[in-house]
């Protein structure tokens, strides 16, 4: 995949770039930065539902822990302790336990997968100091028009980009 | 007007991000100092004797090799575990309570604190690990289905929730920490070769900072702090609960839960604050931990020392008010007076008294009595644990019964054991392990040099503060 990219190492020159490029509808990739900006993520309106997930596993947990209490405790060998009833309520400290584990886990194994990051991965796209100090725009070339690239690439030199270039 | 911040710079220096980088990573770019190995020496030896010889020694011979007797059935192994483990809610305490508060000063210490955290938790989990006496036992706490034993385990027991509790606690907090890792642990990768660009690069998971994997990191970890914040309270409340589900004097209160999570959160920042003295100090880190970190964190420990002392008077109170003859000959004869006084009154003087010093500018921004108070919190808070365990055990409701207790040396090498496992920890981290969050350190350093402000945060300080 060829890519035209362009490289930053001042994130309010980055962000000048990215305001110019989200008004003229270009085609950005992705951009890379060391840390998180949060300008930029929402300028380009980057969502994730890992939220919306995270809320699933908390229903998923709760409902599966009460469930083994439940099955164990009041079901499958009820146990006499002074006559007190076996459904109670010190079952909700195991259930918030269990809930934070399994939810805990869900989440953290669902970042991963949807990153796909997982050990000795080989990424697809590096460039030295972009874990440092460098901030990289990445578009991809068969998304450009002749007329978009020129205003692509004018936008970035007007806006101090440090290096543009063509990389596979 | 944006730019007024009540706690000043977080960052001094006006560094760039490569400097951010270089400052941070320079403990581990360059050789260990002499000091390093001596530390990890000692703690290693610490370690190596304490749990290669005593631990075994107590797994082959018994728990009667340690000072517990008939009369008081917990020592110092039941004291050891609930002081680490309220050490190792210092990572949590402090990193997840501040940053679902938004608190930003944070950053710099943060790492460290969550470092300490899966230690501390570690060294927590050995003493009942080996305190139940036949450890090769020990899948019976869990329920693994009846079949074998007739019967599932007691899902109403606070040391059943305990277990649970406790394995969850280091499952989030090791996770945390790990994930906040990913980015440093790719930028290490970036400057590094051979053997440790490999390692780097496969425990970075192959991270690369675009805008989508920020997004998901970042919630990510806001449900995972979100979640852990709530867990430590649970924890400790549980911790406390181990106690207060007892009859004896002393142990049966209601008070325990808040007490203990308070507890906990006091002497995990007091360590938290010991220990990063001696990081900024060691690797000149002054432009990242600042006066103003340090005077932020005193203010707290003053305030949840004031709490203690609170906890200490109401414990006093209810003993006396509620005129039961046990309760207060704990409170009023045993501790106040009586054989226990010393430790009692040491521990008013280390949690209650001295930590009022912060309440002074000055004390609060000299490192060195900073350093001194929060030891004795550390100290303190041991002794708060040897008094709710020993004495109301010691000396119960049966005067005929009382013993007195004393630890033998393998109690106190299993403890040395796990404060040099701490130590070893806390050394290879702070040479392998990037000390400070790099990635949140630019973040905090773009926030100081200002693009514009977040719209959010500007309604917020017009909201306080007016138009001007």
């Amino acid at each position: 995949m060829s890519r035209l990219i362009a490289v930053y190492n001042d994130d309010e020159k980055l962000m000048a770039a990215a305001d110019r490029l989200a008004d003229a509808k270009a085609p950005v990739e992705e951009v890379i930065t060391p840390f998180v900006i949060e300008e930029l993520l929402h300028k380009f309106h980057v969502k994730s539902n890992i939220p919306f997930l995270g809320f699933l596993y908390g229903v998923l947990g709760v409902t599966s822990v009460f469930a083994a209490l439940y099955y164990t405790f009041v079901v499958d060998y009820p146990l006499n302790i002074g006559g007190k009833p076996n459904l109670s309520l010190t079952f909700v400290v195991l259930m918030f336990i269990g809930t934070v584990l399994i939810t805990v886990l869900a989440t953290v194994g669902t970042f991963f997968h949807q990153d796909r990051l997982y050990p000795w991965k080989k990424s697809d796209f590096h460039y030295q100091g972009m874990n440092d100090d460098k901030m990289v725009f990445l578009i991809d070339n068969s998304k450009l028009n002749d007329d978009m690239r020129k205003k692509v690439i004018s936008i970035f030199e007007e806006t101090g980009a440090e290096v543009i270039e063509e990389v596979k | 007007m944006y730019k007024k911040d009540v706690r000043g710079e977080l960052i001094l220096g006006n560094k760039t991000y490569g400097d951010i980088t270089n400052d941070i990573l320079r403990s581990q770019e360059t050789k260990a100092p002499l000091w390093w190995w001596l530390a990890f020496g000692g703690f290693f030896i610490l370690m190596t004797i304490g749990l290669g010889y005593y631990v075994p020694l107590t797994i082959t011979k018994g728990i009667g090799m340690w000072g517990n007797n008939n009369q008081v059935v917990w020592g110092w192994a039941i004291i050891n575990f609930v002081w680490w483990i309220g050490i190792g809610h210092a990572g949590t305490a402090f990193s997840i309570f501040l940053l679902v508060f938004r608190q930003k000063w944070r950053t710099s210490i943060n790492r460290a604190a969550e470092a300490m955290t899966v230690f501390a938790v570690l060294a927590a989990g050995l003493f009942p690990a080996i305190h139940v006496g036949r450890p090769w036992d020990e899948m019976f706490i869990f329920p693994y289905g009846p079949n074998s034993r007739g019967l599932w385990v007691n899902f109403n027991s606070p040391l059943l929730w305990d277990v649970f509790a406790i394995l969850t606690y280091l499952t989030t907090s090791a996770i945390f920490w790990y994930i906040g890792m990913l980015p440093d642990f790719a930028t290490i990768a970036d400057r590094s070769k051979g053997l440790k660009k490999k390692v780097f690069k496969a425990v970075s998971l192959g991270w690369v900072g675009k805008m989508s994997s920020w997004r998901k990191f970042e919630d990510t970890l806001v449900i995972l702090g979100g979640l852990a914040m709530p867990l430590v309270i649970a924890v400790h409340s549980i911790v406390s609960t181990d106690f207060a589900a007892g009859v004896l004097p002393g142990w049966h209160e209601t008070i325990f839960p808040p007490f203990f999570v308070v507890g906990a959160i006091f002497s995990g920042f007091s360590m938290v604050v010991t220990l990063m003295v001696l990081i900024r100090k060691a690797f000149k880190l002054e432009d990242y931990v600042t006066d103003d970190h340090f005077d932020a964190i005193a203010r707290i420990i003053t305030f949840v020392s004031l709490i203690m002392g609170s906890a200490y008077l109401i414990e006093l109170f209810v003993a006396w008010y509620s005129g039961n003859t046990f309760e207060t000959y704990v409170f009023d004869e045993n501790y106040l007076k009586g054989h226990y006084a010393s430790p009692y009154w040491w521990m008013l003087i280390f949690n209650a008294f001295l930590p009022q010093l912060f309440w002074f500018k000055k004390v609060r921004r000299n490192l060195l009595l900073i350093f001194l108070i929060t030891i004795g919190v550390n100290i303190g808070m041991w002794l708060e644990r040897y008094n709710i365990v020993v004495p109301p055990m010691a000396e119960d409701f049966l005067p005929a019964g009382w013993f007195k207790y004393s630890p033998t040396i393998v109690d106190k090498w299993v403890y040395l054991g796990t404060i040099g496992l701490f130590g070893v920890g806390v050394m290879l981290f702070i040479r392998f392990i990037p000390m400070m969050a790099m990635n949140e350190l630019k973040q905090q350093a773009k926030r100081q040099t200002g693009l514009k402000p977040d719209e959010k945060d500007l309604k917020m300080y017009k909201k306080i503060v007016g138009d001007e």
